[in-house]
This record gives C-alpha cells, structure tokens and sequence, in this order.
C-alpha cells in the first residue's frame, strides 16, 4: 500500500484543505477589493485609503525595481505580493496552516512567474532576441553559454518554490512544536501559556519578508529581461 | 514520479493553484487596480488642476498688487505734485498781496505826504494874512494914517514876499 501523502506530503491533512484555503483568501482579497473600490471616493475612506497605499506602494515599487517602463507589469507582481503576504499571513491564525507551506502552491506560484517573465521576455525581445539572450556574449561561446543560461533559467521557479515553501513551511511547523512543547518545558499550571507566541510575532515578519522577496526576484526577472531588450545596442543582443 | 509522490507534488492542484491565482489577478485587475489607477489618475488631474488654478489666482493677485502699488504710486506723486502746486500758489498768493500791499502803503504814504503838505501851505498861506493883518494894524497905528485896505494889503505882501525871497 503506498503511503498517504496529505498536503506537503510532510504534515497532516487533506491536501484539498489548502487549495479551499487559498481560495478563501482569493475570494476575500475580491470582496475586499470590490468593497473599498465599488464607490471610489475623492477624499478616500479607511478601507479605500489602505488599498490605495498598498497598491500605489507596490506599483511605484515594481516601477523602481523594473525600470522604465516597468509599471506595466505592475499588477502581475503587485498581485504575487498581495496573494503571497495573504496566504502566508494565513498560518499565524491558530489552527490555520499558511497555503505556502505546501509545494503544490509554491510550484503553482513559480510557474506563474516563470511562465509570465519568459512570456514577456519574448514579447519584449522578439523570439530571436529571446534565443539570442540565452546564446550570450561573445558570440563563440553560445555554444557553452545556452545550455548554462537555459539551466540557470529553469533554476529560477525552482528555487522561487523551494525557498518560499522551505521558509514557511519551516516557520509553520516551529509555531506548532512550540506550541506542542509548552506542557513539557513550562511548569503544569503554567503548561497553557503561549510561547510559541514570539515566533507567531515573528512569522508575521517572516511571511512579509518571503512575500516580498518572491516578488522582488520576479521583478527583478522582468527587468533583467526588460533592461537587456532597451540598453543592449543594435547588433549586440546576446 | 516517485520524487513528486513523496514530496507530495500532485499536477492537479497545482493547476488549480495556478487558475486560482490567475482569477485573482484578473479579480485585482477589475476591482482594485483599475479603478485605483484610475482614481490617482484622476486625483492627480484634480491636484494639477487646482495648482495650476492657484497658480493663475497667485499670478492675477500678484497683478493686481503691482497694479494696485502703482496707483498707490501714481496717487502719492499727485499729491504731492499738488501739494507743491499748492505751496506754490500760495507763495506766489503771498507775493501778490505783499505787492499789493506794499503798493497800498506807498500810495497812502504818497496821499499822505500831499495831504500834509497841502495843509502845510495852507496853514503857511493863513499865517502869512493873519502877518499882513497883524502888520497893517501895527502901521496903522505908528503912522496914524490910514491907508486905504487894498493899498496896505499890497503893499505888505510885496514886502513879505520881498522878505521871503531875501530868506530863501
């Protein structure tokens, strides 16, 4: 009988509990949107002024760290952000795991961001430009270069997945040791005190952190790509 | 793929992940993003607007200042033109009547002076008969004879007279 492997495949439960949770925080993150902005005001209420900090925060954001020009891809990575920040926001509520903490979700996350970077990259280059960026610089090399860029390449989701997963998973399952661990540290009477508590505080930090730096990575993709396509002079495309 | 059993990775969720999050990127798109950029776009237009308008009211105040400096400026320097057209009348009113004046004393003066010697010659004329009268009542009465009046009068003028020639 082979082993049941419920959500990572590392910690117990249905792995369909993740994906409805997800989808909550989906459907929550549209109601709120739908809420803040269904009559948009001039003078902003607190709900609309939120949501238009954190939205014109991220899209100047994405505008720096892409470039010029880079706010078009603004709502893609803003959107990474916002979905990301939710999801692992999700396991610091008691009895809640964070979404991020199973690969399915990571995988699922990278491949967007590879699938959009690579999609842009082409449309921005051209196919030609697109083949000759993996070629590289100086032109005799390609040979060796196209199979290291195009590895390199394929690292990227690779590494976008595992790292959010290891970090939030990781922070997840230390919030639940500790908790596990109070009866046994802490004196009987004392054995309901929270002290996983510091870590919970901390993984609100933590899931901000690994939001930002997924997106950031993903911006930084788009501009390596974007950057190549505008400052590479006429002939020297590599 | 065993790797992918142990590890949990199922294809399927997976997908489901990535529709999921294409759904709240299109989700974002209709109901945050747009109407977001739109409104910023719009607040932006409205701020520009409303410096641009207090640019233009800064502009027409700062007219009307200047506008308004210089008829201060206009006014102050008519004033002061008329003022001194002001002391000028009167000084040149000050003159007239010191003139008129001065003229007024010196006839009066010349009147004055006429007058007295008028009266000087008559008072001189009316010494000179009360000498004659007194003269011929004096001879009269040395001689004892009595002359005729207008004979006598005759002849003491024309010895006053000789007399008065003599003096002067």
């Amino acid at each position: 009988m082979p082993p049941q492997h419920h959500g990572s495949g590392l910690v117990e439960g249905s792995p369909w509990t993740l994906v409805i949770m997800s989808w909550v925080v989906i459907l929550t993150l549209g109601l709120l949107s739908y809420l803040a902005m269904r009559r948009p005001r001039r003078i902003p209420g607190p709900l609309q002024n939120v949501m238009e900090i954190a939205v014109s925060g991220m899209f100047n954001f994405v505008g720096d760290v892409v470039g010029p020009g880079g706010r078009k891809f603004a709502p893609f990575v803003a959107t990474l952000f916002f979905y990301i920040l939710s999801l692992n926001l999700l396991g610091i509520i008691p009895g809640l795991r964070s979404p991020t903490s199973a690969l399915n979700m990571t995988i699922a996350l990278a491949l967007c961001s590879f699938s959009y970077v690579q999609f842009q990259a082409i449309r921005q280059n051209g196919p030609v430009g697109y083949f000759m960026h993996f070629w590289g610089d100086p032109w005799w090399l390609g040979f060796l270069m196209f199979p290291i860029h195009v590895i390199g390449e394929l690292a990227k989701p690779l590494s976008l997945s595992i790292r959010l997963f290891g970090n939030i998973f990781g922070e997840d399952k230390i919030i639940v040791i500790l908790a596990g661990m109070s009866p046994f540290i802490i004196k009987p009477w004392l054995k309901y005190l929270p002290i996983q508590f510091p870590m919970m505080a901390f993984g609100v930090f933590t899931s901000f952190i690994q939001a930002l730096i997924f997106t950031v990575l993903t911006a930084g993709y788009l501009s390596v790509m974007l950057t190549h396509h505008e400052e590479a002079p006429a002939g020297a495309v590599h | 793929m065993e790797i992918f059993e142990q590890l949990g990775i199922q294809p399927e969720l997976i997908a489901v992940n990535i529709i999921g999050f294409i759904i709240l990127l299109a989700i974002l798109k209709k109901f945050l993003y747009g109407p977001i950029t739109q409104m910023l776009e719009s607040r932006k237009e409205d701020i520009s607007a409303a410096y641009a308008a207090a640019e233009s009211e800064k502009a027409k105040m700062e007219e009307l200042r200047t506008d308004y400096e210089r008829r201060l400026a206009d006014i102050e320097s008519e004033a002061r033109q008329r003022m001194q057209e002001t002391v000028k009348e009167a000084q040149e009113i000050r003159e007239h009547l010191l003139a008129e004046a001065r003229t007024n004393a010196d006839r009066i003066l010349a009147r004055a002076e006429s007058e007295i010697g008028r009266e000087r010659e008559k008072v001189i004329e009316e010494l000179r008969r009360e000498v004659v009268d007194l003269t011929i009542n004096a001879a009269a009465r040395l001689v004892d004879r009595s002359l005729d009046e207008p004979g006598h009068r005759r002849l003491v003028d024309d010895f006053i007279r000789s007399v008065g020639v003599e003096k002067s």
